[in-house]
């Protein structure tokens, strides 16, 4: 049934962006225990600075991907060091209100600056379609997932094979242990949340050209990527991946299949799926203790 | 060898510090508002005042600055109830707020029910929504229980949204309007009264102290006989009517409801910070945070500008970072800092 | 590198040839409220020395102002002539110091392979890491039969190993541990101290360890410390303290049972 097919594509794309975004809150919550509420509000700062630079700029967003990452990284490093850092050892209702109120301070700044209309980064190939099998993908949507998993995969190498990425598992895994072996926590905070952050950039730029965004977008952001890292694991790369499959297909299944109010249901219905695996797993899918930060 | 020789004494600028930073606290420590008849006289005298207020010709504006006041101080210290009490910190309890408003706003428009009527029926349905979102939710710890909540939130009102035929979607739901400010003080005054007053007897009951408990350590409060999840649930239930039973009377008092304005975000961002401003998990904190926030801003802001998503952001992460215990967390803190400086002087000697 | 005097090893007094690590009259606490009041110590190459005290006597402060996890408003730590105040663990590894604390401090998800590597993470150098590794495992067998197995399946005592092997990566002159004792059988408790005994002979190592569990940490190193309400009160060689009818009677009493 072709209806099926398509539908299922769409879900996959969008997953991977959801995956992309996920791994990000994923990869922090898991080195450092904060959980970022102002998780959306990066992704959609990603989107506006694609959306400038292609605007103003006349830059293509792909071309902007890798400077927008750097600035992500960089944002990412800057707000742990000055802020973010400082409520790490406290009770996590210190960073979640922090967070919180970075996400108030970053949808006031983005209103200011944009307005509330949305945006859409138009590019040379906006209208342009691939086919695959008969199927068709949007160009911009057929790149966000490309752009996903080229990403993701590189991150993946970062974590597992080079000496920061070691750092990182090891301060996720135990800080006390990583401290004694001369690994300044710190700046493994630092650098996870700048490459979280980075990640989001990336999916924001991605997103900006595949659809439209406007700064009330974030809260949905955030709470979807929760949603995903707990029904995936915290901390497991391929779980989060799969479920962030899972809550894209059901996004697109949703709105495909229940008329009228299907479009409008995405929170409700991957908030039920959270509470559900919750009430079977109070761990997430996985269920074991979260140990790793990226594999 | 006697390398561990002590030496006696301690440093002079120590002493000195220690005086410094005792006096002050002993005086509080001391005072004489620790006589509890004395605070109650003075809770007595101030009630006494705010109830004859109305009658010396307030203009409409100044009233419905008080009971804004009275409105906070009961969503604030109902809040705390779950969230500082048993420490399961609720990050979407709005969703309350806006299940107590449309409670009220669908049983007039489909059933056509007097607004008093549905009054009581707004904490009833709180209740049960605490009921069966608690019940799942309330197994999570720390974070996931505090976001599980804001998806809670973000949940109803897609739905109230999507489900147009029967809350009127986007387009919300227009009441008969009654506007008696006085009314409103007087009812928001009666609120804020019973929960902060019911607070205090909590804190001292044994439900209370089962509560404080779970914060502490909730593995050993089961330990010690506790049935922990029935404390939780109540404290989440009762929390949770109270904020529906303000939802309902704001939707009364402003006479119309949609989504956005009664899941509305920015309630959870003034939650969050006036309680911390005040103390989480303080008996007088809540109150103090929501009357020193809201007086703040009518002097220093005005109304809410357009900015307003920003001024609360800054001001939310200065509290976090500079008064992280709130006002009556960091006094309380102070006085027991000055009694153990003291009592390690003494030892010391 | 250390020089390996076995012999030498002293049992009366350390300072006499100049001590490795020198404590100097150090007060230290929490916001301001100082839970050590002037403590002094030392600790002389090759030895073996062991502080003990009560619950809340401030032992535990000790090692935490070494580590520079909490400020010290007075006095000084000198190690080798350096001045090392303060320090925090990078700089106290650079120094010649290694670290086993009190909490579990593997990486339960890696394996004792990784686990050993990662204590010679301030080295980039990947041959010298390889050589120190087959080092270590050279000294612990045990480990060694298990490398290439997750930390985190690994018994207590297989990890207390694991925790003091890790620390030998940078070879270092002293090795400060925060009661090595804790969550080990008597058995094991035994184990771990020959072990470190044996490695102090072998390598010349020395160790100063916080022990909680008086009685075993006096019996087997070679001096010890009574702290009691953030001062010295005792010191001298671990099998006199232990005789000391008033340490027996203030402290050994109640510290005995109490793990």
């Amino acid at each position: 049934m072709g209806q099926l097919s398509q539908v299922v594509l769409d879900g996959i794309v969008l997953g991977g962006f959801y995956a992309l975004i996920a791994q990000g809150l994923s990869l922090v919550f898991g080195v450092m225990g904060v959980l970022n509420l102002a998780h959306g509000e990066c992704v959609l700062i990603g989107a506006y600075l694609a959306w400038t630079a292609q605007h103003y700029l006349g830059i293509d967003p792909l071309v902007a991907l890798p400077v927008i990452m750097v600035l992500g990284f960089g944002f990412g490093w800057v707000l742990c060091k000055t802020l973010v850092g400082r409520v790490v050892e406290r009770p996590p209702l210190m960073s979640l209100l922090l967070t919180f109120g970075i996400g108030a301070v970053a949808q006031g700044v983005l209103l200011r600056l944009f307005s509330s209309t949305p945006r859409v980064t138009t590019t040379s190939y906006s209208d342009d379609v691939v086919n695959v099998f008969g199927l068709t993908i949007p160009t911009p949507r057929a790149f966000m997932l490309l752009g996903a998993v080229v990403i993701l995969v590189l991150t993946w190498a970062l974590l597992n094979r080079t000496r920061v990425g070691r750092s990182i598992q090891a301060a996720a895994q135990n800080k006390a242990a990583a401290r004694v072996v001369g690994i300044d926590i710190g700046a493994v905070y630092a650098i996870a949340f700048g490459i979280g952050i980075a990640l989001v950039f990336a999916g924001g730029t991605l997103l900006g050209s595949a659809q439209g965004f406007y700064p009330f977008l974030g809260p949905l952001l955030t709470m979807k990527a929760f949603a995903i890292v707990v029904l995936g694991g915290v901390g497991r790369m391929t779980g989060t991946v799969l479920a962030a499959m899972v809550i894209g297909l059901i996004e697109t299944m949703l709105a495909s299949y229940v008329p009228s109010v299907g479009t409008g249901l995405g929170i409700a219905a991957a908030f039920i799926l959270v509470v559900l695996v919750l009430v079977v797993r109070p761990n997430g899918i996985s269920g074991g203790k979260q140990v790793t930060a990226g594999v | 060898m006697s390398s561990g020789t002590p030496t006696i004494g301690t440093a002079p600028h120590q002493k000195a510090a220690d005086r410094l930073s005792a006096a002050p606290a002993r005086g509080l420590a001391s005072s004489r508002f620790a006589d509890p008849r004395l605070r109650a006289g003075l809770f007595a005298a101030g009630l006494a005042a705010l109830l004859v207020t109305p009658a010396f010709g307030l203009n409409n504006s100044a009233l419905l600055l008080l009971s804004t006041v009275f409105m906070w101080i009961g969503l604030t210290s109902s809040w705390n109830i779950i969230s500082g009490f048993t420490g399961y910190v609720d990050f979407g309890h709005g969703v309350f707020f806006g299940i107590g408003g449309y409670t009220a706003g669908l049983l007039v428009t489909h059933v056509d029910m007097p607004f008093w009527y549905t009054v009581p029926l707004a904490p009833v349905a709180g209740l049960v929504f605490a009921l069966l979102v608690g019940y799942p939710l309330l197994r999570l710890r720390g974070v996931y229980f505090s976001i599980a909540m804001l998806g809670a939130f973000m949940a109803m009102r897609e739905l109230a949204l999507v489900f147009r035929d029967f809350t009127g979607g986007s387009g919300g739901i227009i009441f008969k309007a009654v506007i008696d400010r006085t009314l409103f003080y007087y009812v928001f005054l009666g609120i804020a009264v019973a929960v902060v007053l019911g607070t205090v007897w909590l804190r001292r009951s044994q439900l209370g102290s089962s509560m404080l408990a779970v914060r502490e350590n909730e593995i050993g409060a089961e330990a010690r006989g506790i049935n922990t999840t029935a404390v939780k649930l109540t404290a989440f239930c009762v929390s949770g009517a109270i904020t529906a039973l303000i939802g309902s009377l704001w939707a009364y008092q402003t006479a119309f409801i949609d989504p956005a304005i009664m899941f509305r975000d920015i309630l959870l961002i003034n939650l969050a910070l006036m309680v911390t401003l005040g103390g989480l998990g303080t008996v007088w904190g809540p109150a103090l945070g929501a009357t020193v926030f809201i007086l703040l801003r009518e002097t220093l802001w005005g109304t809410e500008g357009e900015d307003f998503l920003l001024f609360f952001g800054v001001a939310l992460i200065v509290v976090v970072l500079v008064l992280p215990k709130g006002i009556v967390g960091s006094l309380a803190d102070r006085a027991h800092l000055a009694r153990a400086r003291r009592a390690g002087k003494e030892d010391g000697r | 590198m250390p020089i390996s005097e076995p012999e030498a090893a002293p049992r009366t007094d350390g300072a006499e040839r100049g001590p490795l690590l020198e404590v100097r009259g150090l007060r230290a606490g929490y916001r301001g409220v100082d839970i050590l009041h002037g403590v002094d110590l030392d600790v002389a190459e090759g030895e073996i020395v062991c502080v003990v005290g009560p619950n809340g006597s401030g032992k535990s402060t000790v090692f935490k102002a070494l580590y520079g996890l909490i400020d010290v408003r007075e006095g000084s730590v000198v190690f080798g002539g350096e001045d090392i105040t303060s320090h925090g663990p990078q700089q106290l590894l650079t120094a010649g110091i290694a670290l086993v604390p009190q909490q579990p401090a593997i990486f339960p998800a890696m394996t004792v392979h990784e686990n050993i590597e990662l204590g010679m993470y301030l080295e980039r150098d990947k041959g010298k890491i390889r050589r120190r590794v087959a080092e270590v495992f050279e000294l612990f067998p045990k480990l060694a039969a298990r490398r290439s197995q997750q930390a985190g399946t690994l018994s207590g005592g297989e990890r207390r190993a694991l925790e003091i092997g890790r620390s030998l990566m940078l070879r270092p002159r002293l090795v400060l541990m925060d009661e090595p004792s804790v969550g080990l059988s008597p058995v094991l408790v035994h184990e771990v101290f020959e072990q470190l005994r044996s490695l102090r002979d072998a390598a010349g190592l020395t160790f100063l360890m916080i022990e909680q569990n008086a009685k075993s940490g006096l019996e087997l190193s070679d001096r010890g410390y009574v702290i009691e309400r953030g001062r010295v009160t005792y010191s001298g060689a671990g099998a006199e303290l232990l005789a000391d009818d008033e340490v027996r009677r203030t402290f050994l009493g109640v510290g005995k049972d109490s793990r």
